[in-house]
């Protein structure tokens, strides 16, 4: 029948059997390797957990909800993916991160799509109709790209082979992700594909994750605000590390004249020691 | 709206790298050619748009029609530039001198050069002034047309006026003087030219 064991193994207890290539964390491993969608390096890492001797499943790995958080995070931005953290004390609890991927990665995947190999343009076309009427239609008619395209080929050098334009556009807008999550996106596509596939939102791919300010957090962490015709909140917040820092500068001040005064007084009593030369 | 330009300079320096010289790039046909990467448009709703511009809603992103007579569709306006804005919102921001002054500076600079000490990317930090006198800002903003003094991530867009929207060659000669503008991409001296007109190539 199909659902019996191979020639091999029937009438043996399971436990007699070839053993097992991997162990059962290993297999674990292995499988979330190749069967879901986390990601590769993740599957490296926990496949290094398992191969590890001191590995003891009993053992927690993370010990509080925090730390397991860091860890995601960290495991889990994609490859590529850089994050600047615009976050300052003022801001209060609240995630200022700021993820941002290369241009030029984007652009090439764009223009590695097959879909695209005849609807791409690469150079400015004159379009006119019977009558002599300039048409301005697709997006290499226009005067854009005119004018684009003859500031590559004198930028570009002069050379035989003409120098193309691939045209940046650049959007940005604030949706919701899984329903509940806003994000505010910065999209990046390129001109020089077919009108049709321009207006395709796959086409369009996310370089940056802007972050939200949260006005409520930054009002728990006390930051001062005055009125409601003052100045952006940002400028209040690095203002107020404007202030911190002319502060310690006045504590610099008040430190060099106790110094100072330290030393007058050690040269007073200097003097009244003419016996020791060394301080004079 | 700070930290939205703060980030957006990052994506913008980078445009700038690629764009500096024509790359070599595999095209979908499976052709190598020479390309420059330019920016052609920034595609945004009209809060998106606000805040590229640190503006307030009540004005044309596009010319200079004033808030009274926006209902008007076929009236035709002088064409804003990012440039004048740029050089404006500078003047008030370093020098004190409000648009349309000749004189002395009329006010203390309102803002210095730093460094955010965190990301250690340049960044305009308030002087005491700005701190002590908060209609100072509020009236400053309101003499250059609702704009914020912020540092614009767009301005440093190679090729590109944030407000016209269209390929410009060079760049405003005020970004040049500003020790964190990178030196290579400005050009003093020359005229912005639009994609109307085409006779400073020739």
């Amino acid at each position: 029948m199909s659902g019996d064991p191979p020639e091999e193994f029937q009438g043996l207890h399971w436990h007699d059997r070839e053993t097992c290539p991997f162990s059962r964390e290993e297999g674990e491993a292995f499988f979330t390797y190749t069967e879901s969608d986390m990601s590769r390096r993740a599957g490296d890492n926990m496949l290094q957990w398992a191969c590890n001797v001191a590995y003891k499943p009993g053992r927690l790995r993370f010990r509080n909800v925090r730390s397991l958080s860091l860890a995601v995070r960290r495991h889990y931005v994609p490859e590529g993916v850089k994050g600047i953290n615009f976050h300052e004390p003022l801001d209060g609890h609240q995630n200022l991160m700021f993820y941002h991927r290369d241009l030029l990665p984007l652009i090439k995947r764009l223009l590695s799509r097959p879909t695209f190999a005849n609807n791409t343009y690469t150079r400015f076309r004159l379009v006119r109709d019977r009558e002599g009427i300039r048409i301005i239609g697709a997006f290499n008619t226009g005067d854009w790209y005119e004018f684009a395209h003859v500031v590559a080929q004198k930028k570009g050098g002069g050379g035989p082979s003409p120098v193309t334009v691939v045209p940046l556009l650049c959007s940005t807008d604030a949706t919701v992700a899984r329903k509940n999550m806003p994000v505010y996106v910065f999209l990046v596509s390129i001109g020089c594909l077919g009108d049709r596939h321009r207006s395709e939102p796959g086409n369009w791919l996310m370089v940056a994750c802007l972050p939200h300010y949260n006005d409520q957090a930054a009002k728990n962490a006390h930051r001062p605000d005055r009125g409601p015709l003052s100045i952006p909140r940002r400028k209040v917040r690095s203002a107020r590390a404007f202030e911190l820092m002319r502060s310690s500068v006045t504590l610099m001040h008040v430190y060099k004249g106790f110094a100072q005064s330290m030393h007058q007084v050690c040269s007073r009593f200097d003097h009244g020691s003419p016996g020791d030369a060394r301080w004079s | 709206m700070e930290l939205t330009h703060l980030g957006v300079a990052v994506i913008m320096d980078d445009y700038n790298e690629i764009g500096k010289t024509p790359i070599r790039l595999r095209f979908p046909d499976g052709i190598y050619r020479k390309a420059y990467v330019m920016m052609a448009g920034w595609i945004a709703d009209q809060q998106e748009q606000d805040k590229m511009g640190a503006e307030t809603s009540q004005r044309c992103k596009q010319c200079k029609c004033p808030k009274d007579r926006l209902h008007e569709p076929h009236t035709v306006w002088e064409r804003r530039k990012g440039r004048d804005v740029e050089r404006a919102v500078r003047r008030a921001a370093f020098e004190g001198r409000l648009p349309g002054e000749r004189g002395l500076p009329s006010m203390p600079p309102l803002f210095k050069l730093g460094t955010d000490p965190k990301s250690k990317r340049p960044r305009w930090m308030p002087t005491a002034a700005c701190l002590q006198n908060q209609t100072l800002y509020e009236k400053t903003r309101k003499a250059l047309g609702g704009v914020h003094l912020v540092e614009n991530a767009l301005w440093r867009a190679r090729h590109y006026d944030y407000l016209m929207q269209v390929h410009v060659e060079g760049q405003s000669s005020y970004q040049s003087k500003s020790a964190h503008s990178e030196s290579p991409l400005s050009r003093p001296g020359r005229t912005p030219c639009t994609a109307m007109s085409t006779e400073s190539l020739s």
